[in-house]
């Protein structure tokens, strides 16, 4: 919630956000948000993880600025490089980057 | 921009005075806040320069500031509707003095974290003013030039 501007303005930066990523895919398994409006941001990652939207989408959105759910893409733009990347063989017929690359 | 002040003295000097950088931002918003963090993280040399704000107007005179003022007024919403909540009070005072200094606490702080992070990613932050000597294509937005830029 440090990292949080909005959490900023309300003098309100107790708390943390955390998610579980699929190690071999986009998948968001798991969310954890303690802090002031925790209810709301786990609602926007509850839709997400119920439409098996993958996390990128959250990381790459432009979300209304500032709000506390826009915290989502400092969050999701940490996600370590998958254990075991995918790599990219243009001989193999892939005429564009896989999705798994992209913003990679 | 002390080269111009020293533009009388030897050679020598002056040549002391150029840098080398990949890229130099004129002007930082935050876009060019985060472009600075970003490429100075991956190793280049990035100088970053505004004459007034760090981190530009979002941190320091708008998206923030505004919200913060805002949530006080949303305090003061409150207090005065306290009664509904089942809290009694003998009156209130609004002390602006106090509300601005919240305000200002707030940007302090803030400019304290993007520093640290300008000192994280490498990157250099330039209080003042540049001019470019060559297309602006070549030294601005995203482009990294390898030209030598005289600041």
């Amino acid at each position: 919630m440090e990292s949080n501007l909005r959490a900023h303005t309300l003098s309100e930066t107790r708390g943390f956000v955390k998610a579980l990523v699929e190690a071999e895919g986009d998948r968001i398994l798991g969310f954890t948000a303690f802090g002031v409006g925790a209810a709301e941001i786990l609602s926007a990652v509850q839709i997400a993880m119920n439409a098996g939207v993958p996390y990128t989408t959250l990381r790459d959105t432009i979300l209304t600025h500032p709000t506390l759910v826009e915290g989502l893409i400092p969050l999701f733009s940490s996600t370590p490089v998958p254990v075991t990347p995918v790599e990219f063989k243009p001989e193999a017929g892939l005429t564009e980057m896989p999705d798994q690359l992209v913003g990679r | 921009m002390s080269a111009t002040q020293n533009a009388g003295s030897s050679e020598v000097s002056r040549k002391s005075e150029v840098e080398d950088h990949d890229l130099v931002i004129l002007g930082v918003g935050t876009g060019s806040t985060l472009a600075a963090w970003t490429f100075a993280g991956e190793g280049k040399r990035v100088a970053a320069i505004d004459r007034r704000y760090i981190g530009g107007s979002c941190p320091n005179i708008a998206c923030l500031p505004s919200k913060n003022i805002i949530h006080s007024a949303k305090v003061a919403s409150y207090v005065q509707r306290s009664k509904e909540f089942g809290i009694v009070h003998d009156g209130i005072t609004i002390a602006m003095a106090g509300v601005r200094e919240r305000k200002r606490a707030m940007v302090r702080g803030l400019n304290a974290v993007y520093l640290n992070n300008y000192k994280k990613t490498g990157a250099e932050f330039i209080l003042g003013t540049g001019r470019s000597r060559c297309p602006w294509s070549r030294i601005c937005g995203r482009t990294r030039s390898r030209r030598r830029v005289d600041l």
